[in-house]
């Protein structure tokens, strides 16, 4: 069961939207490979550029974070987790704080979510950060992760960092048996009519296996833990559907995917822009929550308006900002 | 080519002179403290050259309000190396990354170095493909080497090299032990009364083997907290912690060790598993430029390397050449910069400059001696002169004797200094210097004028009744476990080459030692700089058995060369504590008193500053781009006051007339006020006379730093019986000045003091009536006593480098 197109006009949006977007998109915004908005769940505006089509699947990079929070939250209603406020340790019992160490031990599921672990870490701007290198060369990323000091300034406060979501991959790994994409395909992709991406298992891990992610699937680490802080590549009307499922308090059909109060507990500010693993922005004074990745991949999520924007684009570590789109186009263009 | 010509040149307390200085060639100019010639060489001709050049490639625009001289020509691009412009703070600024050698060498290793397997420890080849196990290793980047960079530091110790562990045993020494008593005897007592009082109240009076784990855990490691300032609680940890990175002693209770995970080398795991020659990069962080030098030149025969691989020994190998010939083969890679001294700091600039081989510029060299023993100073004047045979124009300011007799001209500014100084007294060659009459630097250098000299009975005597401090075992640093009696009541002097181990063994051991032991007398660090600033700063503390003898001194006072601070609302006048006085005397003017003006209305920092420029004097403008252009104050036209405030005098001078005043002049203005008039005069007395009230800290000498901060310490109404410690008192200082700062320090051991100085000049060392000599090296050469005993007995004595310089009468 597919999309449903319908017309701007009888969704409450200027008929002239689409050739605006056009117009800008190939003036300004030469990277964007396929963006598509959902109103009132149809399918309003769909495009495809640089050879992709929406038969392809894109990889979204940072995207896959915010699956991974949606993971986290099935599987404490599953009971394979107790709740967010578990510590992190609990996972990990092969793992030896020594003495002075005890800010790790206060580190909770919640604390990775949020970002605010305080795990050393350097997020430059545009997400550089700089010890994901250093990271895939380990020959074991979570024990490489949980290495990390925990600095007392840090703790509490928001860093971003994506050994934080990897660790919540491997707890999902932990607590269900299964790695992230076995789970997600049995609790997420199907029930919501996804194409599942396949699992990778990569023997290497150099800069292309574990970044440039042609295969189309969900690549793993050396331990056979999906990589939590990147990697998904899924199809930009399966994107929709987790964007919309979001915006429907995680209902989907008549299924309860994912607990609606995991929903609302997401997209609280535990930190002035972030939740459990969502960005979190006010566009034009309007609440807006997204799943972000570099490049400019986006899910965004308009409760207020009922509005789905699914923006893939090339992974770079420059772009131009897409919510500009959103702001001077998408929303002057709703009528209603 | 043509000479440089300066017409009219009136900057500070220049008199309007004319100079005329002849290009490639060695120029010496000299002169006592304060006779204008830094205001000459640095002010006018550094400054010209590099605003000229900069014009000529349009990066600053052509404007200008100063009217420092009336014409310049033949100037041409001018590079300097002055002391006071490259004061190096940041503690992650290594001899390693100022000098590049470690980013070469992270280069070198990223290309031609030796990886072994990550899965069988094979030693692979240059396609890194393991021929057992048929892994393929990935090359790493030259990031991986360097302990600045995240993906080269160590992930324990964040690249510092070092841990901090507390030694409960020392903290705790009995299980029993209440809480109050634990903090009683850590001696951080009274920062935690908080604690007794609030949070730990309940186990105040509780022995410690009874508390619960977390009472435990927040008394040594501290909690987190909802603070905005800070995510933990005090804790004995970080308040040790930031003591020891001080170099305090905190008898032993927290050790500073080599981080556990990289043994020290602050590298990464992935980074020491590459070797070159059988060393990792690490091995060579902590080698003396001098032992570097050596593994380079035999590298090539040890292992094959690529065209670029020799490439870059050889740039490397030029470089460790010039920094051996400026006297710095002793350092390691990994010295931090802010533990140089300044001499150091100084020639590892100049060595840059050596490599890079211009011609036709003019180097302006401020004092590029200082620091540097007589055996040393040699190779740098060579050096001096390679610079100028390329064909560059060298002009240095020096007091030094051997480089004015090496110049090839020389200017001599006089008579004396501030506003009786200003003039060129002399120009010429170095014969002519010492036959000159009007010259008082020729005359000192000549012997007509003698510096003071000690006759035998002068001395001290110094025998078993003496009292002194004993220093057990100190181990700082480089020092071999030196045991050292250092008598009282006299005139101590330290020497030693550069890095024998001075500084380590005043200013990082015995100083500390000192300091924990009279805690209450000191509070203030010597360096101005912000605490918070100081988060990464790792000074080690002092690793010495004990000291013993300190009940003979009622006190101490460490007089260092360290800036005073980078405010720059410091000046002279407020950093000796007597700008409140001066102010309050203001305001007790019968136009003040009628005004209603506080004393805070003479300040223009407070209500007293004028309303355009918030007291700055100047505004900038900004003309595009970097440009800027800053010019007085449309208002109070520099002044910083308010207008009506400059109406307030005070035997006819208003505040700004007194800011301007020279410390001599002052003297006259204020000899009615017995408190401001006392200070003054310890100034005049230490030779600062020519420095003005007003003159901004920021501005001074390392040299005059240290002269005010010993007239402060002087000042300071104190029983007697105090030790001072100066580090290198001469420093900026022409005989005239040695001569006056002599009598100053006789003075005070007469008064009942006692006095060491850590120095190079001979002169000084002559005066001494007990010496301490370090060596026989630098670095790892150096750290021991060679010698010891009046400068006559290091005269006789064969160990002793400095004693065939020492110049004592004959018996």
């Amino acid at each position: 069961m597919g999309w449903r197109s319908e017309k701007p006009e009888n969704l409450g949006m200027s008929s002239a939207l689409p050739a605006n977007l056009d117009q800008e998109i190939d003036a300004r915004y030469k990277d964007i490979h396929s963006i598509l908005i959902v109103r009132h769940g149809y399918l309003v505006f769909e495009r495809y550029f640089k050879a992709y089509s929406h038969e392809d699947r894109h990889p979204v990079a940072s995207v896959t974070k915010s699956f991974i929070s949606a993971l986290i939250g099935i599987a404490i209603d599953r009971g394979f987790m107790e709740g967010v406020q578990q510590p992190m340790l609990d996972f990990f019992p092969e793992y030896f704080p020594t003495e002075g160490d005890y800010l790790k031990k206060q580190i909770t599921v919640q604390s990775l979510l949020t970002m605010t672990a305080g795990f050393q870490w350097r997020s430059g701007p545009r997400a550089n950060e700089q010890l994901i290198d250093r990271l895939r060369r380990s020959k074991n990323w979570v024990s490489f992760i949980l290495g990390l000091k925990v600095q007392g300034q840090s703790f509490g406060k928001f860093q971003y960092n994506s050994g934080n979501t990897h660790l919540l991959s491997a707890i999902i790994t932990r607590c269900t048996g299964r790695c992230a994409a076995e789970f997600a395909a049995d609790h997420l992709f199907d029930p919501l009519g996804m194409d599942k991406p396949p699992e990778i298992e990569n023997q290497s891990f150099t800069q292309t296996d574990v970044f440039r992610n042609k295969s189309g699937g969900w690549p793993k680490d050396p331990q056979g833990n999906s990589i939590g802080g990147w990697g998904l590549a899924l199809k930009t009307r399966d994107l929709a559907r987790f964007g919309f499922l979001y915006l429907n308090d995680g209902q989907w059909d008549d299924m309860q995917v994912i607990p609606q109060n995991w929903i609302a507990d997401s997209i609280y500010p535990y930190t002035p822009e972030y939740g459990y693993q969502w960005w979190l922005r006010y566009v034009s004074g309007v609440f807006t929550f997204s799943a972000a990745g570099q490049g400019g991949n986006h899910v965004i999520c308009v409760p207020q308006e009922d509005l789905v924007v699914v923006v893939t684009s090339k992974v770079n570590a420059r772009w131009q900002d897409r919510w500009f789109l959103l702001e001077q186009y998408v929303f002057p263009a709703l009528t209603g | 080519m043509n000479p440089i010509e300066i017409t009219g040149a009136r900057i500070h307390n220049l008199k309007n002179i004319d100079v005329r200085i002849p290009r490639d060639k060695l120029v010496v100019v000299t002169g006592v403290s304060g006779s204008g010639k830094s205001s000459l060489v640095f002010d006018i001709i550094f400054e010209e050259g590099k605003k000229q050049y900069l014009q000529s490639i349009g990066m600053i625009p052509a404007l200008s309000e100063e009217d420092k001289f009336d014409q310049i020509k033949g100037i041409g691009p001018t590079v300097a190396v002055q002391q006071a412009i490259i004061r190096q703070s940041n503690p992650r600024s290594l001899v390693g990354t100022k000098t590049r050698l470690l980013a070469y060498l992270g280069l070198l290793y990223a290309r031609e170095g030796i990886f072994p397997c990550s899965n069988c420890e094979t030693i692979l080849g240059s396609d890194l493909l393991c021929d057992q196990c048929g892994n393929k290793e990935e090359r790493l980047e030259a990031n991986y080497f360097s302990a600045n960079s995240p993906k080269g530091m160590c992930l324990q110790c964040e690249g510092r090299g070092v841990e901090f562990e507390l030694v409960v045993e020392k903290i705790i020494p009995q299980d029993e032990m209440t809480l109050r008593e634990i903090l009683a005897n850590s001696g951080v007592e009274s920062t935690f009364q908080h604690l007794i009082k609030g949070r730990l109240k309940a186990y105040a009076d509780t022995p410690y083997s009874k508390m619960p784990p977390e009472a435990r855990e927040h008394i040594l490691y501290g909690v987190e907290i909802q603070n905005p300032y800070r995510r933990r609680s005090l804790s004995l940890y970080s308040r040790l912690k930031y003591l020891l990175t001080h170099g305090k002693d905190v008898g032993g209770m927290m050790v500073m060790i080599p981080c556990p995970r990289c043994q020290g080398f602050r590298v990464g795991e992935e980074g020491l598993k590459v070797t070159l020659g059988g060393k990792h990069i690490g091995h060579l962080g902590y080698m003396t430029i001098a032992e570097l030098q050596g593994f380079l030149e035999d590298l090539p025969g040890q292992q094959q390397l690529s065209p670029m691989g020799l490439n870059l020994i050889k740039d490397m190998l030029q470089k460790t050449h010039h920094l051996v010939q400026v006297g710095l083969g002793h350092l390691t890679l990994y010295r931090q910069m802010p533990t140089l001294s300044g001499g150091e700091i100084q020639r590892i600039f100049l060595a840059a400059h050596l490599d890079s081989r211009m011609e036709s510029l003019i180097y302006v060299l401020d004092e590029p001696t200082v620091g540097l023993h007589e055996n040393e100073k040699g190779d740098l004047l060579r050096q001096i002169a390679v610079l100028r045979s390329l064909g560059n124009t060298v002009i240095v300011v020096e007091h030094d004797r051997n480089t004015i007799e090496k110049a090839q001209h020389i200017i001599d500014f006089g008579p004396l200094a501030g506003t009786r100084g200003g003039e060129i007294v002399y120009e010429g060659d170095y014969p002519g210097l010492l036959a000159s009459r009007k010259s008082i630097t020729g005359q000192y250098l000549s012997g007509q004028h003698r510096v003071p000299r000690k006759e035998i009975h002068d001395f001290v005597e110094i025998n078993a009744a003496t009292p002194h401090l004993t220093l057990h075992g100190a181990r700082t640093n480089n020092l071999k476990d030196v045991t050292i009696e250092i008598p009282l009541g006299v005139l101590v002097g330290v020497a030693g080459v550069s890095g024998s181990g001075k500084s380590s063994l005043v200013s990082d051991t015995l100083i500390p030692l000192l300091e924990r032991h009279f805690k209450s007398q000191s509070k203030k660090f010597q360096d101005g700089s912000d605490p918070a600033d100081d988060l990464d700063f790792v000074v080690p503390g002092p690793v010495a058995e004990k000291l013993t003898g300190q009940e003979h001194i009622a006190g101490y006072a460490a007089v260092s060369q360290a800036p005073i601070g980078r405010r720059s609302i410091s000046n002279t006048a407020s950093y000796v504590n007597i700008w409140a006085k001066i102010r309050t005397l203001f305001a007790q003017q019968p136009l003040a008193l009628r005004r209603g003006y506080s004393p805070s209305h003479f300040s223009f920092n407070a209500k007293g500053a004028c309303e355009e420029c918030n007291g700055k004097g100047h505004e900038r403008f900004w003309l595009g781009g970097s440009s800027f252009v800053t010019s007085k104050c449309s208002l109070c036209g520099g002044s910083r006051y308010k207008g009506e405030i400059l109406e307030v005098t005070f035997r006819d001078m208003n505040i700004i007339d007194a800011l301007k005043m020279s410390i001599s002049e002052a003297l006259l203005l204020f000899e009615q006020s017995p408190p401001i008039l006392a200070m003054l005069r310890v100034l005049d007395q230490t030779g600062m006379g020519y420095i003005t009230l007003g003159q901004p800290t920021s501005t001074l000498s390392g040299g005059e730093a240290q002269r005010i901060q010993l007239a402060k310490e002087i000042g300071r109404r104190r029983k007697g019986n105090i030790l001072y410690v100066l580090d290198e008192p001469t420093t900026g200082l022409s005989l005239y000045d040695t001569a006056n700062l002599l009598e100053l320090l006789d003075r005070l051991v007469k008064q009942g003091n006692s006095v060491i100085v850590i120095e190079h000049d001979p002169v000084m060392l002559s005066y001494c009536d007990w010496l301490i000599e370090l060596g026989p090296g630098g670095g790892h050469a150096g750290g021991e006593i060679i010698a010891q005993g009046s400068p006559m007995d290091l005269v006789r004595n064969p160990d002793s480098c400095i004693g065939k310089f020492l110049e004592v009468n004959p018996d």
